[in-house]
């Protein structure tokens, strides 16, 4: 009963570490348990082990990714390499949350920038100029060269 | 540069590669060696304990030996461990950090008689 207790606890880690030591972690379980025998031994397992899932869940789910160097190309049956897709493995709701707010403020500033930036122009460009302002000009005796805007 | 796991060494993976250096052994002679070389202060429980372990393999400071029978603990068939020579280095390495700690504790007079 206790076992099956404890594998439920166990399926609280991520999937990758799980299935790794899920059958180390059992077998360590029933040592303790086969030496720690009696009512307070007993306690003090249970709160061992409630301790150690409290303060090793958040360390598997939050920081550990899981390892994919190392591991060997598997090879078709014409000797090509295969490569498997994580089809199997979910996103992290961490990295799906970070991606969302990321994305959403990236969003956000492009869209302020085109909005507050799209209608400025630089001094002296020419599009500052209406394209209607037609300008004659014409020499003058003692001022040299005389413009007039004409509308 | 991604930040390495191990750095700083956490006391749990100190602990496994000391009691490491003597012999091979399983997860549950890890657990009840570093209980000895503790005074029992620290019960590693399954979580931790796989979880510094599966770190130290990535990180090749320990590495899986075959896999036997322990004669006191029954017919099961056991995942050994074994320190490598880079672990046995980080181990000493750690070990001297914590001397020199305990220097500086010592000429500051932290310590009353018995440790002195």
């Amino acid at each position: 009963m206790s076992e099956k207790i404890y594998l439920c606890l166990w399926r609280l880690y991520p999937p990758h570490f799980r299935e790794a030591y899920r059958d180390a972690a059992l077998q360590l379980f029933r040592d303790r348990a086969r030496h720690e025998k009696g009512f307070f031994p007993q306690l003090r397992l249970w709160l061992d082990l409630l301790t150690d899932l409290a303060s090793s869940l958040p360390h598997e789910h939050l920081y550990r990714q899981p390892a994919l160097t190392g591991i060997p190309a598997g090879q078709g049956p014409d000797g090509t390499p295969a490569f498997c897709v994580l089809g199997g493995q979910l996103p992290r709701f961490g990295a799906l949350f970070y991606g969302g707010v990321l994305s959403l403020v990236m969003f956000g500033s492009i869209s302020a920038a085109i909005d507050h930036g799209g209608n400025r122009r630089a001094p002296g460009s020419v599009l500052n100029q209406r394209p209607t302002d037609v300008y004659y000009c014409a020499p003058a005796i003692d001022e040299g060269l005389k413009c007039f805007r004409g509308d | 540069m991604p930040k390495r796991k191990l750095d700083p060494l956490p006391s749990a993976a100190f602990q496994i590669l000391l009691s490491l250096a003597g012999e091979d052994l399983h997860g549950y002679g890890i657990m009840r060696q570093v209980a000895d070389q503790t005074g029992g202060r620290m019960r590693l429980g399954p979580g931790t304990l796989y979880s510094s372990i599966q770190t130290l393999l990535e990180e090749k400071f320990i590495e899986e030996v075959h896999q036997r029978e322990d004669a006191k603990l029954g017919q099961e068939r056991r995942r050994y461990y074994r320190l490598t020579s880079s672990g046995r280095k980080l181990a000493r390495d750690e070990a001297e950090r914590l001397a020199d700690l305990l220097r500086v504790a010592r000429v500051k007079k932290i310590f009353r008689g018995d440790y002195v």
